[in-house]
């Protein structure tokens, strides 16, 4: 029964990675030059615009370590889910017509291009592209290896294929990866990411309905025993407690709006009007696919608690020991597909971004010119940077983990300012953007690196959106207003 | 249009000032919380038997000198993130009437739209905390559907409320966000560079 249901998994997995490669190929074909590569030549429609947001959004870390989260501290996680639907309304509000026009005006290929034109500053382009490139390596490597990580447990129970390196997982997942983002770019990137988010949507109904099920009472049943257990853990701050859950709405809900692989897309869709359908597109895909969250974290939780289920050793296999012991193994190949699905999804997008700032943002805003063959730069780029996260990823140990934690706090303390603020206010000066990303910067690397937790567990990503957001408004009020060219302020009074 | 204007109308801007006084209130709030003694088991101590969860333990130990502050803290990012969608959608549809905007009806109406929604949304976290602090002294208590009455407000409220700012989008996406005259005006600014582009050497900065 073991080596049929590994089969079964391995066939629908290998089945999603051709799936991947085939899409790379098709999109070859339609990416005929830089524009095309980093911004899908603005043709994307509604429904693959809004299903790329929530898919980017919905990293493998919600799959894995969201259900690993709920196991071991109960409800407090769920603050990071019930943030998406403000968050991404707040997104849209702020930059879903705004990034748009100014796309169309200007054709801008990233968003430090955007940060240009809104702007005129070389440093504050300079500095934006480089809290990307920062950010993207830590997520980037933390992607590579939670993908290599998947692919072993699943070959690991395949016994004519045997245990495989973690060095050789790397590799084969990567290989799959770099091969349709350096062949089809960002339209690959997309139009895989519909895919995966159908499949994560798919998998998430049927893993809720599979842990309803596993667990006498159903929702209601797993509730009961925590709450018995333990109250707290069923109550709305878990075992977090509640400034520190009230911290992770803050730096989710806000930090959404400044991470630039989902905001990006925001500029890449055929039409300004298609922002009204894609944010409920982007948040119903989201709500769904956090289903899967829910529903695993709780039902281990109450199975352990029960004693139904072994003790897990670690609380991150909480996923991989429920589809293995509960899920029927049709329905364990699907949600290990859209485990992949998951991780691939945000990878993608961080190493389209990635080759942008180097190829495109860096040298523009250095030199004050782009490469030239930009496409062929970018496409050995995106090869470079895979390649130098998974060595990373490999070689790097706890520092991975450290630039992983502090992707999404970096890009919000450092883009939200200067991006979802600045693009819609016009007092907002280049030296208050400066100012914002450095100090970010500074104060999530600081507390990363030197372990620094606050009390109550406030999440340091919160304290430093709070100071960057309070500088970018203070010295922006005080520093002199710089000029903006007449399109870009004529685009900000639309 | 790579020309540059001064930018002389943004001198005096009362969301700015508005957003920097809650953001004031952040902070505030934020300090007392950091500067508040955490309990022994604030942020969850390791599970008795089960050794890789946590518990949180006696929540009125905990929270008893925070549910306060931690209410404040929450309404006001709430009354941040509702005054960020107000701003977004005037800012949206041209930017607010410089002479008397509480006069101006088409923003005064779309501003008590989010005004209501925000304090809606306010009254579910205020439900939130409020079911939550009741439910300690009955700790096995009441259920609505399948979660506790608190959980449930955070699940059924604080997650879909914002359904109704979504609905406002949605629905009136062609009045406050991209009014037809605006698109127009947006056509003829693109048409008006792309001639100029045609006209003018270009900008070797590119953009």
């Amino acid at each position: 029964m073991e080596n049929y249901r590994s089969l079964i998994v391995l066939i629908c997995v290998a089945a999603y990675m051709a799936m991947c490669i085939g899409v790379g190929i098709w999109a070859m074909r339609r990416t005929k030059n830089s524009h095309d590569f980093f911004m899908a030549g603005r043709h994307l429609g509604v429904i693959v615009a809004g299903v790329a947001v929530f898919s980017s959004t919905m990293s493998g870390w919600g799959f894995v370590g969201g259900p690993g989260l709920v196991y071991k501290m109960g409800t407090s996680s769920f603050w990071m889910i019930v943030c998406t639907s403000m968050a991404m309304t707040i997104t849209f509000y702020l930059l879903g017509k705004r990034l748009r026009l100014l796309a169309e005006l200007r054709d801008p290929v990233s968003l430090p291009d955007a940060v240009y034109a809104r702007y005129g500053c070389r440093s504050t382009s300079l500095l934006t592209a480089v809290a990307i490139l920062l950010g993207v390596m830590g997520y980037l490597a933390t992607q590579i290896l939670a993908m290599a990580t998947v692919l072993q447990s699943i070959l690991a129970n395949v016994t004519w294929v045997g245990p495989l390196s973690l060095g050789l997982c790397v590799a084969i997942s990567s290989a799959v990866l770099v091969f349709y983002c350096v062949t089809g770019g960002i339209i690959a990137s997309v139009y895989t990411d519909l895919v995966q988010g159908i499949i994560m949507v798919i998998a998430a109904i049927l893993i809720l309905a599979t842990a309803v099920f596993a667990v006498d009472g159903g929702l209601a049943g797993m509730s009961r025993t925590i709450l018995i257990d333990d109250p707290e853990a069923m109550s709305p701050w878990g075992t977090l407690g509640m400034i520190g859950c009230l911290s992770w709405y803050l730096i989710f809900v806000l930090g959404a709006c400044g991470q630039p692989h989902v905001i990006t897309k925001l500029m890449m869709t055929r039409r300004v009007e298609d922002a009204r359908h894609m944010l409920p597109v982007s948040v119903v895909g989201y709500g769904i696919s956090a289903l899967l969250w829910i529903g695993i974290g709780l039902a281990m939780r109450a199975l352990v608690l029960q004693g139904i289920h072994p003790e897990l050793v670690n609380a991150d296999d909480a996923a991989s020991e429920f589809l293995q012991t509960y899920a029927h193994p049709l329905l364990s190949g699907v949600v290990f597909a859209g485990l992949l699905a998951a991780i691939m999804s945000t990878a993608d997008s961080f190493l389209n971004i990635g080759a942008a700032a180097v190829v495109h943002d860096i040298p523009r805003a250095v030199r004050g010119h782009s490469l030239r063959n930009e496409l062929l730069w970018a496409r050995t780029a995106t090869v470079v940077i895979a390649a130098v996260a998974a060595v990373f990823a490999l070689s790097s140990g706890d520092l991975v983990a450290l630039l992983g934690a502090f992707g999404w706090s970096t890009f919000a303390a450092a883009i939200v300012p200067t991006v979802a603020i600045g693009f819609n206010w016009k007092r907002a000066t280049p030296l208050a953007c400066n100012i914002a990303i450095v100090s970010g910067l500074l104060i999530n690397f600081g507390l990363k690196l030197f372990d620094i937790h606050l009390p109550h567990e406030f999440h340091g990503g919160a304290l430093s959106l709070m100071v960057s957001l309070t500088l970018f408004f203070v010295v922006s009020m005080l520093s002199a207003p710089k000029p903006i060219a007449p399109d870009i302020e004529s685009v900000m009074d639309l | 249009m790579t020309n540059i204007t001064d930018n002389d109308d943004a001198e005096s801007d009362p969301w700015a000032t508005g957003f920097l006084v809650v953001l004031g209130a952040m902070w505030l709030l934020v300090l007392i919380a950091l500067s508040t003694p955490e309990a022994a088991n604030g942020h969850g101590i390791q599970h008795a038997t089960i050794h890789t969860m946590d518990q949180g333990g006696d929540g009125s130990q905990r929270h008893k000198s925070l549910i306060v502050t931690g209410w404040l803290l929450g309404s006001a990012m709430i009354f941040l993130f509702t005054g960020l969608l107000a701003w977004g959608s005037v800012c949206q549809a041209g930017g607010m009437p410089a002479a008397n905007p509480v006069q101006s009806s088409p923003f005064f109406g779309r501003l008590m739209w989010f005004v209501a929604g925000g304090v809606l949304f306010e009254v579910v976290f205020g439900m939130l905390c409020y079911s939550y602090w009741t439910s300690l002294s009955a700790p096995r208590g009441d259920f609505s559907g399948p979660f506790p009455v608190a959980v449930s407000w955070m699940l059924f409220g604080v997650w879909l409320f914002p359904a109704f700012f979504i609905v406002l989008y949605v629905v009136n996406f062609h009045r406050w966000v991209l009014p037809p005259e605006n698109a127009g005006r947006f056509a003829n600014l693109v048409a008006e560079c792309s001639a100029d582009d045609s006209s003018e050497a270009v900008d070797p900065q590119g953009i």
